[in-house]
C-alpha cells in the first residue's frame, strides 16, 4: 500500500525513503542533543565556599567558643554570619573579645532559647572599636546585644526582640552610636527595656515598643533624635540630661533635657 | 490515507520542535573549572592589599587611579603611612576592617591633593599622625568611620567645598600634635550624626563660613567641643563652643 501511495506521488523511491527517514532521524538527533543540553541541576559537592566578593570577612560561626559563648571573635577584622545561630542554655551566642571587631549579622538571626546568655557580648575592658549591624536578635536569656566596658561602639541595623532583659546595652563607657535599631517585647525576664546607651552617645532613627522596663535610656548627656518609643511598661524614654529632638513617645522621665519638636 | 499523513508528517513537526528548543536552550548549567571569582556585578573593584606602594617611600598602599577599592583585611603598620589616596574619582571602602597603626607612624590614610572620594565602612585607630586626612581638591566624603586614639586629628577634610562627614566617631584623638583634636572640616562642610569625645583639642572644628554641624555628640574635649566661624550649629550636645558669628538652634549645653 504504501509503495502505490509513493508510485502514485511519481517520486523516486530514494527521495521517498529520504522524506520519509530524515524526520525520524532529526527527531532522534535533537532528542538526543536536547536530553543532554540541560546540565546537572545539583550544587557542586562540598560546602559552600565565599565568592571572594567581601574579601577575607570571617564566618563567626567557624569560630570555636567555650563555656561562656558558642562562638568567640579574639582578633581584630571583618565578621559575617553565613546563617542563622540557635542558642544554647547557660551561654551567649557571639562573644568578642578583641578591639576593632565589624560583626555584619548579615541579615540572619540569632535565635536564643530559654536560659540562654546574650546573643552578641563584648564586656571586657579595654576593647574599643566594635559594629554589630544588620541583623535580628531574639530570644535569649539575658540582653539581645551587650556591649559593655568600653568606648567608640556602634550598633545599627539590628532587630533585638523578646530577651530577658535589654535589647540593646552599650553601658560602661563612652561616645556611641546607635541607629536605624528596633527594641520590641524585651525585658521578658527582668524588669528592664528596650535601648540602654551610656553617656555622651548619639541614638536616632530608633524604635521602641512594648517592652518591660523603659523603652529608650540614656541616663546621662546624649543626644535622642528622630526616633519612637511607645507602650513600654515603666517609661518610654528616660532621659535625665541631653537633647531629645523629633521624637514621638508617650511618657518621659526628665530632669534637664532640651527638648524639641517632639510629639 | 490520513494514517500516512500522519506518519509522515509528525516526525517532521517534532524534529522542527526540537530544533528550535535546542537552539533556544540555556546552555550548560555546570559552573567553570578553576576557583570561583568575582562576578563583576559590582564592577572590578580592587583589593587594597594587592597594591604596591605606588613608588612613594613610607607608604604601605597607594591608589593611583579612578575607581572603587576596598579592604580584605587589616592593615597594619610599624612606620609611615598606611593607605595613600593619589587619584581624584576614588571610593575606598573599609569593609568593617581596621587601618592600625603604632607610635612612629605618620597618617592612617593620607592623599595628595584629589577630589571626590569617599571613605567608608570601618576602623582607624593607633597613628602617630591623623587618623584619615584627605583633601586638596573638592566633594570628599566620610561615611561610618571610628577613629580614635591617633596623635594628630581623628579624621580631616581640608577641601576646598563639600566634604561631607556622617556617622563617624572621633575619640581621644590629639594627644602627639598641637591644634587638633577629633574631627576638621574645611569650610562648605557638613558634619553630620557624628560623635567626638575626649580629643585633645576641639571636638569638631569647621573652616569659616557656609558649614553646618548637625545632630551631633562633642563632649569632654579639651580645648573646645565646636569650633568655628560663621558656621550653623543645630541639633547638637555639648558644653563648650568657641564659635564667632554662628547660628545655633535647638541645641543642648552650650
Amino acid at each position: 500500500m504504501v509503495s502505490n501511495l509513493e508510485a502514485r506521488r511519481g517520486l523516486p523511491v530514494p527521495t521517498k525513503i529520504l522524506v520519509r527517514y530524515l524526520p525520524i532521524a532529526l527527531t532522534l538527533l535533537f532528542s538526543a542533543q536536547w536530553a543532554l543540553d540541560g546540565g546537572d541541576l545539583d550544587p557542586p559537592s562540598g560546602p559552600i565556599a565565599s565568592t571572594g566578593r567581601f574579601g577575607s570577612r570571617i564566618d563567626a560561626l567557624s569560630l570555636p567558643g567555650d563555656s561562656i559563648a558558642m562562638h568567640i571573635i579574639s582578633v581584630p577584622g571583618s565578621y559575617y554570619l553565613s546563617g542563622n545561630l540557635i542558642g544554647t542554655t547557660g551561654k551567649s551566642g557571639i562573644a568578642i573579645r578583641s578591639k576593632n571587631v565589624t560583626l555584619d549579622l548579615g541579615g540572619f538571626a540569632l535565635l536564643g532559647v530559654p536560659g540562654s546568655a546574650s546573643g552578641v557580648q563584648a564586656d571586657a575592658l579595654d576593647i574599643p572599636g566594635i559594629v554589630v549591624r544588620n541583623g535580628q536578635v531574639e530570644g535569649w536569656g539575658d540582653q539581645g546585644v551587650y556591649l559593655g566596658g568600653s568606648p567608640y561602639r556602634r550598633v545599627e541595623n539590628v532587630l533585638s526582640r523578646n530577651n530577658g532583659s535589654y535589647g540593646i546595652q552599650i553601658t560602661g563607657e563612652q561616645a556611641h552610636i546607635v541607629r536605624d535599631c528596633q527594641a520590641i517585647d524585651n525585658g521578658t525576664v527582668a524588669v528592664s527595656g528596650g535601648i540602654f546607651v551610656s553617656e555622651f552617645s548619639l541614638v536616632s532613627e530608633c524604635a521602641a515598643f512594648s517592652n518591660t522596663g523603659t523603652g529608650i535610656l540614656l541616663p546621662s548627656p546624649s543626644s535622642l533624635a528622630n526616633s519612637l518609643s511607645t507602650q513600654n511598661s515603666v517609661v518610654d524614654i528616660e532621659m535625665l540630661d541631653g537633647l531629645l529632638r523629633g521624637c514621638a513617645f508617650g511618657g518621659l522621665l526628665t530632669t534637664s533635657a532640651t527638648l524639641v519638636d517632639n510629639q | 490515507m490520513r494514517r500516512q499523513f500522519l506518519f509522515n508528517t509528525v516526525p517532521l513537526c517534532v524534529a522542527i520542535c526540537l530544533g528550535a528548543s535546542w537552539l533556544v536552550s540555556g546552555g550548560v548549567l555546570d559552573p567553570p573549572p578553576g576557583p570561583v571569582t568575582a562576578t563583576g556585578r559590582f564592577g572590578p573593584r580592587v583589593d587594597v592589599l594587592s597594591l604596591s606602594n605606588g613608588g612613594i617611600p613610607g607608604v604601605a598602599h597607594s591608589i593611583d587611579s579612578p575607581g572603587s577599592y576596598y579592604l580584605s583585611g587589616n592593615v597594619t603598620a610599624v612606620t609611615g603611612s598606611g593607605i595613600r589616596i593619589a587619584a581624584s574619582d576614588v571610593t575606598l571602602d573599609l569593609n568593617g576592617f581596621s587601618v592600625i597603626g603604632g607610635p612612629g607612624t605618620e597618617t592612617g590614610i593620607t592623599s595628595s591633593p584629589v577630589g571626590s572620594v569617599l571613605v567608608k565602612n570601618g576602623i582607624i585607630e593607633g597613628w602617630g599622625g591623623h587618623g584619615l586626612a584627605i583633601g586638596g581638591g573638592h566633594s570628599m566624603r566620610i561615611e561610618d568611620v571610628l577613629s580614635y586614639n591617633n596623635g594628630g586629628w581623628g579624621i580631616v577634610t581640608s577641601s576646598t567645598f563639600n566634604n561631607v562627614v556622617s556617622g563617624c566617631i572621633a575619640g581621644n584623638n590629639g594627644s602627639l600634635q598641637s591644634n587638633t583634636g577629633g574631627i576638621f572640616s574645611s569650610g562648605g562642610s557638613m558634619v553630620i550624626d557624628c560623635v567626638s569625645h575626649e580629643n585633645t583639642g576641639a571636638g569638631i572644628a569647621l573652616g569659616d563660613n557656609t558649614s553646618v554641624i548637625t545632630r551631633c555628640v562633642s563632649r569632654q574635649n579639651t580645648v573646645t567641643d565646636y569650633q568655628g566661624e560663621s558656621i550653623l550649629v543645630r541639633g547638637c550636645v555639648g558644653l563648650t563652643a568657641t564659635l564667632t558669628g554662628p547660628t545655633l538652634a535647638d541645641n543642648h549645653g552650650f
